[in-house]
């Protein structure tokens, strides 16, 4: 049996060109994102002695002041940025395959192996993501009801920081919510490429009931990974509040390794999750043929799921349920 | 912490000593000043009966009014502001259609935003009960809804110098807190609860409707009121409590006496905790009262420190303050709309549990609002139609005593991240509507709430630091001192300003007053273009290589005036042989040409660089370098990447 976390994390780091592709890419994307803005700012601020209040330290009225000159229309520049994010999501998408045959072989895989595991799940993954719109949606949904109902406590409550409170405590439990989901579908991404699971919208539900009756063992494993990066943040960020408004160069590099932490935890939390869908696996041979029982679309799914997946070299291969 | 600490302690000790005969003895008046410092227009008596449960009072008002208008007088008009707090009033109107701080633009209609002040009976001593004969009138619309303005025709004149009084039972109803008056849960804000007539001003009454944007408008007086509520409300008023009696039905009665004011507000909330202290100025020493909610107590010293160091600055630079209290109520949570108001000698602030050091909001609201003691409690200028004589003239004070006490540049956010400053939000505020309102606009007519702020409080503050480049920091405040001596307890119009302004400075500022203030022009200056040239570029013979020392260059500037605004301005070039000159242009062209010749570089140009002409929308265009500094645009797009990174890493957490 492997441990999660721990090995989940040597998983990482000896596959650690993931992570520095990922960040290259999403680097890249922010850099193109940054050019509109740039071309806009420069023949204003380069040739101008008042932009020293933003360079020497930052005074937020002239930000401000610059923001609203005609010549700098931001708009279009944060379309850009938005649509990096969404270019950022679908690449994600695409690399989950390879990305997760990685961590399942514990190997280097050459490029066309990496591209192949890629592109073959690709659509699942896809289908994968559309699925979980709708549980994301309902803990955004659920973000912005507590947003609403704290403001109004924050006014009419007696006690003032009754609506504060609420906000916090709603707000965690929409992260360990978002967590679940996550790792809800982590699972099943895991699922698909390990077992080559088909028929995305059942292994969803099946997996839903995997995740929620493991919610305390991968919530573990989330929220220990989310609290490392919350520590590397807050600690980066204690150490950029003493970097000078001068050298921001340093504050640039920083925040960057802040960035690389991020894409790693996320990582880290992929390899974890499959880890556990292994040894989950391991100790939950799949009951062929099917034990009598079982609801009646399980026995369907698992059949068929079981039909499709080679067993792996040295595994008793098989679905996980 | 200590401060509050001892504070809480002493107030304490006063109160098992037996506080009441201490304020029984109390003086609206500090002993230094000469009583009556004003007219005593009128003299207000009020009974009123405070209602908790339903957020309403019942009142008698006697109100004796000397007619010192110069002629017999049968028609008077009367404010009831409370009715503006109503779906079809002139204030919601234009609430809707405009927005105003308390109302966004298009807000639906909430029934617990309803307020009234009701007449139940108006009789005129000698006259009999003239109730009959009110009638509302909207003398700056055709708002037949409006009841903010009732008129009441006398049988007979009152005759110049004739006193006439008036009894008057009315009802208030508040409403939940908006525009400075009303409740939120059991804490109140009585702000304009009582009919106040209008003021005889430029030959004619002057009793305007209540606008979305505009305040108010009263003649000097003396206050009594006596308010009964229930035993367990804190209570705080204009003036000075002179007296307390416990009720048998659980309630009490306080006393309150007011002189040489203009309104009467008061607050009440069974919560509140007091904190007390005193400032010694010139005119004596003046007890603080703070009235602060439970979760707030951090912010009392902040307070305390700020209406301390505001005092004693106003002390120093403008005049005395006469009052031997001044009153500070802290609103509750959700009850914002009631923070950042000015009343004679009661103010109400604003903080929020979260308030840290670096913000420096709780200290701002009480510089501004004490400012108010100034311009408009005691220099009463008439606020619906010279907002910016009180709101703008406070403005420029605010800049200047909280980059006195706080730090130029830091005065309104102070941390490691950014700063911000009271003179950098005023240029906020102005830039976006730079063009669209004179200053001298009355209050309702701006384009919008947007305007009205930006140009009453934003463009008057910038005018007047402005004014500093031409006749001098120590002029402008001598001006205002005179101005301050010359008009207190007198209601000035904008042309009082300006000629005392003139005379201070000794010059006729017209030139600037017409733009500035009575018009609407831009100013704004750039470097339009810049540049080297050898001035041998047409010498055959001359070396090509450039010796720095040694080559001779035409070096030029050419200054824009992009704006209508005529405004003489200084123009420094920096020679890269650490050479700087100033040169002066008097701006009434288009644009102007400076050249040099000179063995020497130009590597630098800056219009105004004292950053002295706050008027100048925009400050960019003011400068130019030859090597470019490309620090800040890397600055903002090196945050922009690093913000778009984060961005995608969000969404990509979904994949």
């Amino acid at each position: 049996m492997k441990r999660p976390i721990r090995d989940g994390f040597g998983l990482v780091w000896r596959h650690q060109r993931l992570v520095w592709w990922i960040f290259f890419v999403n680097l890249v994307l922010g850099f193109f994102a940054a050019i509109g803005p740039s071309v806009l700012l420069r023949p204003v601020l380069d040739k101008s002695l008042y932009a020293t209040q933003l360079s020497q330290h930052f005074d937020t009225s002239v930000f401000s002041e610059l923001l609203s000159k005609p010549e700098v229309p931001l708009a279009p520049s944060l379309a850009g940025s938005g649509a990096v994010g969404v270019i950022f999501l679908f690449y994600m998408v695409f690399i989950s395959g390879g990305i997760l045959g990685v961590y399942r072989e514990d190997r280097k895989l050459t490029r066309a192996e990496f591209f192949h595991s890629s592109g073959e799940f690709l659509w699942r993954m896809v289908r994968l993501l559309l699925c979980s719109i709708i549980p994301f949606g309902i803990v955004i949904a659920l973000m912005a009801r507590v947003g609403i109902v704290s403001s109004k406590m924050a006014a009419d409550a007696p006690w003032e920081m009754q609506g504060f409170w609420v906000q916090v405590a709603g707000y965690v439990v929409c992260l360990v919510l978002a967590l679940f989901v996550r790792a809800w579908f982590d699972v099943a991404q895991a699922s698909t490429v390990i077992d080559g699971a088909r028929g995305m919208f059942k292994l969803s539900f099946r997996t839903f009931v995997l995740a929620l009756r493991n919610f305390h063992r991968l919530l573990f494993i989330y929220l220990t990974t989310t609290f490392v990066c919350v520590i590397v943040t807050v600690a980066s960020g204690a150490l950029w509040l003493n970097i000078p408004h001068q050298s921001f160069g340093r504050s640039w590099l920083l925040l960057e390794v802040v960035t690389l932490v991020m894409v790693a935890v996320r990582l880290w939390q992929r390899a974890a999750t499959v880890l556990w869908y292994e040894n989950y696996a391991e100790s939950h041979p799949a009951p062929v043929p099917v034990a009598p029982g079982l609801p009646p679309w399980l026995e369907a799914v698992e059949v068929a799921a079981a039909k499709e997946v080679p067993p792996s070299p040295g595994e008793g291969g098989g679905s996980a349920i | 912490m200590r401060l509050v600490r001892k504070t809480l302690f002493c107030v304490a000790l006063f109160g098992l000593a037996g506080a009441l005969p201490l304020c029984a003895q109390m003086s609206p008046l500090l002993p230094s000043q000469k009583a009556p410092l004003s007219d005593r227009v009128v003299a207000y008596q009020i009974e009123a009966n405070y209602h908790p449960k339903n957020h309403s009072l019942d009142a008698q008002e006697t109100l004796t009014w000397t007619n010192y208008t110069g002629q017999p007088q049968d028609r008077l008009p009367f404010h009831l502001y409370l009715n503006a707090f109503q779906p079809k009033s002139t204030f919601m109107r234009e609430a809707f259609e405009e927005g105003n701080r308390d109302v966004p633009v298009g807000a639906e209609w909430e029934e617990k935003k309803f307020g009234a002040d009701v007449i139940k009976s108006f009789e005129v001593v000698g006259m009999g009960d003239l109730t009959g004969r009110l009638r509302f009138i909207h003398p700056d619309d055709d708002n037949n809804y409006d009841q903010t303005v009732m008129e009441v025709q006398l049988p007979r004149p009152v005759a110049p110098k004739e006193k006439v009084t008036f009894k008057i039972a009315f009802h208030d109803q508040f409403p939940e807190v908006v525009a400075r008056s009303g409740y939120k849960r059991g804490f109140l804000l009585a702000g304009q609860w009582f009919p106040k007539i209008g003021v005889w001003w430029k030959n004619a009454w002057n009793c305007h409707q209540y606008h979305a944007t505009t305040e108010f408008f009263a003649d000097f007086g003396t206050f009594d009121v006596k308010l009964t509520l229930p035993s367990n409300f804190n209570v705080g008023a204009s003036g000075v409590q002179t007296g307390e009696t416990a009720n048998a039905d659980g309630t009490k009665t306080l006393v309150f006496r007011a002189e040489d004011i203009h309104d009467f507000a008061w607050t009440a909330d069974p919560n509140t905790k007091i904190v007390e202290d005193a400032v010694t100025i010139s005119s004596g020493t003046v007890k603080l009262r703070l009235l602060m909610q439970p979760g707030h107590m951090a912010s009392a010293p902040r307070y305390l420190d700020a209406l301390k160091g505001t005092m004693k600055k106003f002390d120093e630079w403008i005049g005395p303050y006469p009052y031997s209290q001044v009153t500070v109520v802290d609103p509750p949570h959700g009850g914002w709309a009631a923070g950042g108001m000015e009343y004679p000698t009661f103010i109400t602030a604003g903080t929020a549990w979260w308030a840290f050091q670096g913000m420096k909001d709780p200290e701002g609201v009480v510089e501004h609002e004490f400012g108010h003691q100034h311009w408009y409690g005691m220099v009463a200028t008439n606020e619906f139609e010279d907002a910016w004589l009180d709101e703008g003239i406070n403005q420029y004070t605010e800049c200047k005593i909280m980059d006195a006490l706080y730090g130029r540049g830091t005065d309104v956010l102070n941390t490691r991240v950014a700063t911000t400053s009271e003179r950098g939000l005023d240029h906020i505020e102005y830039i976006g509507v730079a063009e669209l309102d004179p200053i001298t606009r009355r209050g309702w007519q701006y384009l919008n709430s947007r305007s009205y702020g930006g140009i009453t409080y934003g463009k008057t503050a910038l005018a007047l630091l402005t004014l500093e480049h031409i006749i001098g920091e120590q002029k402008v405040r001598e001006a205002q001192h005179v101005y301050f001596e010359r008009y207190r307890f007198k209601h000035p119009s904008a042309d009082d300003f300006m000629n005392t302004v003139n005379e201070v400075a000794g010059q006729n500022l017209d030139w600037y007053w017409n733009q500035a203030v009575r018009g609407t022009q831009v100013l704004d200056y750039r470097i339009l273009s810049a540049g080297n040239d050898r001035a041998d570029w047409a010498d055959k013979n001359a070396p090509e290589k450039e010796k720095k020392g040694q080559t001779e260059y035409l070096s030029s500037v050419v200054v824009h005036r992009r704006g209508d605004f005529i405004f003489p301005v200084t123009l420094e070039v920096k020679f890269d042989n650490g050479e700087a000159l100033r040169e002066q242009w008097d701006g009434q062209d288009r644009w102007h040409r400076f050249t040099w010749r000179k063995k020497a570089q130009l590597i630098s140009a800056e219009i105004d660089p004292e950053h002295a002409i706050l008027l100048d929308r925009d400050r960019f265009n003011n400068s130019w370098l030859r090597d470019p500094d490309r620090h800040a645009a890397g600055k903002i797009a090196g945050y922009w990447m690093l913000l778009t990174q984060w961005f995608a890493q969000l969404l990509g957490w979904l994949a």
